[in-house]
């Protein structure tokens, strides 16, 4: 899908840029206070923070889903509201609660939802189901229903819908939440593989040590603010515990070192 | 569970699963309306029918007759008040019925269903029928959800001795929960399907009208015909 098709301007690197963002509920409280940051083509960034820091609601800006109390979200340069569809094509929201965004009734079922919306052929829509089956490894579970898959499964099932509306960038909402070891090993290999695929990935998570291999860049929110956004080596240095993070980097040399009271 | 109950849809390829959807219900409805016509032999031939048929599309015999034990006690009573042969013809037209259900059941999917009802609602009103479509997938894929969800509530309940309440004021403390949790869900599944660019301007269900349903609809009225004229 071209910029021209999206009827979205072109900008070669930047693909996401947010200006000052303030989002206020209403009953007063101010979950976005001023965000300001970029994306890149093909970046990784782990978005880090506390429960209650602003990643969801930040990342319920980026495809319009909420409307900001002031400041601007674009896409490809053009402010996100002026045409929230184009941008849902392209960048994919794969939440927290994997369960309630499965709407299909079969795995294969649920990945054609979205290609649907977009209004293609029916063939068009079987090549994409396959090829999202094919690189989320569900093709032996393409009949299954969605209730059956495993937590990890169902989460991959989330990016397999993301992936058929080939979306460009795609942002996570607690990957790796209510995982097991082997369903967090899944999923990151499937984060890695989209990277490497070229995709441009958000990851909102506050379980740093999952990611930080991995990730191109580290933003850490607190209070509905940005207090750092740099690379993983110069984010996790001293004082993550203040914005509720742990840091990967604390040294455990006994047994003693691995209680997170320490 | 789903493997315990005929009535659930079971992928396959045979020629049933490969019918357009529109000729199987019509199908049904026909045979359904037969099943209450005809008499104690057309209704063995029925059920025998009804296996072969069920053999042709892959499903077995054994599957099939699971979903009549449920039956057996209804069939009892009726025998005990009705008599042996007015009991039979009970016992076999509730038979044909849950036979025919199940047939009908394991070869169409929810999808098929979503479809065939957006489909016969298109004409009253072309965009009550897409949000139709929406919602009979939404309540198919909730349900389990549902379920699952008001176990997790009873079981945290119970953990902390609930039991020892009365009633109604266990009954809504459950509500209140399971509501609140299943409206937290509800606005992620908003989210979602907007999100993923929902829209009324979809791509529609393809129907493909061929020989085969054709024939399926004709055997259909030949059996209906046959039940009116010889009950």
């Amino acid at each position: 899908m071209t910029a021209q098709d999206t009827g979205i301007g072109s900008c070669p690197a930047e693909i996401i840029r947010v200006e000052d963002l303030v989002h206020v509920f209403g009953n007063g409280t101010r979950a976005l206070d001023g965000v300001s940051f970029s994306v890149n083509e093909g970046e990784f960034i782990l978005v880090a923070g506390r429960n209650g820091s602003g990643k969801t609601v930040l990342m319920q800006h980026l495809n319009g889903l909420l409307r900001p109390t002031s400041g601007r979200v674009f896409y490809r340069g053009v402010p996100v509201e002026r045409d929230t569809l184009a941008v849902r094509r392209r960048l994919g929201l794969v939440f927290q609660e994997a369960e309630s965004q499965i709407v299909g009734e079969t795995v294969a079922a649920d990945i054609a939802f979205g290609p649907e919306n977009l209004k293609l052929s029916r063939e068009e829509i079987a090549v994409r189901v396959a090829e999202a089956l094919g690189s989320c490894g569900l093709s032996a579970l393409a009949d299954a229903r969605p209730s059956e898959l495993s937590g990890g499964e169902r989460r991959r099932l989330a990016i397999a819908g993301v992936l058929a509306m080939r979306a460009e960038t795609i942002v996570l909402d607690e990957p790796f939440a209510n995982l097991d070891f082997p369903s967090v090993v899944m999923v990151l290999r499937e984060l890695v593989a989209l990277k490497a695929a070229g995709k441009t990935i958000l990851v909102l998570t506050h379980e740093i040590e999952k990611l930080a291999a991995h990730a191109t860049r580290i933003i850490i929110m607190s209070e509905g603010r940005i207090v750092r956004d740099a690379t993983p080596e110069d984010a996790l240095t001293e004082g993550l515990e203040a914005y509720g993070l742990r840091n990967p980097f604390k040294p455990r040399l006994s047994l003693g070192d691995l209680s997170w009271l320490t | 569970m789903a493997h315990l109950t005929p009535f659930v849809y079971r992928p396959g390829s045979g020629f049933l699963h490969a019918l357009d959807p529109r000729a199987r219900f019509l199908a049904f409805a026909l045979l359904s309306a037969a099943c209450f016509l005809l008499g104690t032999i057309g209704n063995c031939l029925f059920i025998a029918a009804i296996l072969v048929l069920g053999r042709l599309s892959g499903l077995s015999a054994k599957d099939s007759v699971r979903g009549i034990l449920p039956l057996i006690p209804v069939i009892v009573v009726v025998i005990l008040f009705q008599g042996v042969s007015i009991g039979i013809l009970f016992c076999l037209k509730l038979c044909s019925i849950a036979l025919l259900t199940a047939l009908f059941m394991s070869t169409t999917s929810v999808t098929d269903i979503r479809n065939v009802v957006s489909w016969g609602s298109r004409p009253f009103s072309p965009i009550r029928a897409l949000d139709l479509d929406l919602l009979v997938a939404l309540l198919f894929s909730w349900l389990p959800i549902i379920f699952e969800r008001s176990e997790r509530v009873r079981a945290a309940q119970s953990a902390r001795c609930i039991e020892r309440r009365n009633p109604l004021r266990r009954a809504a403390v459950f509500t209140r929960v399971l509501l609140a949790s299943l409206l937290r869900s509800a606005g992620t599944t908003a989210s979602a399907l907007e999100s993923r660019a929902y829209c009324r301007d979809r791509t529609l269900p393809v129907f493909t009208w061929g020989l085969s349903e054709s024939i399926a609809l004709g055997a259909s009225l030949a059996v209906l015909s046959a039940a009116l004229v010889f009950p």
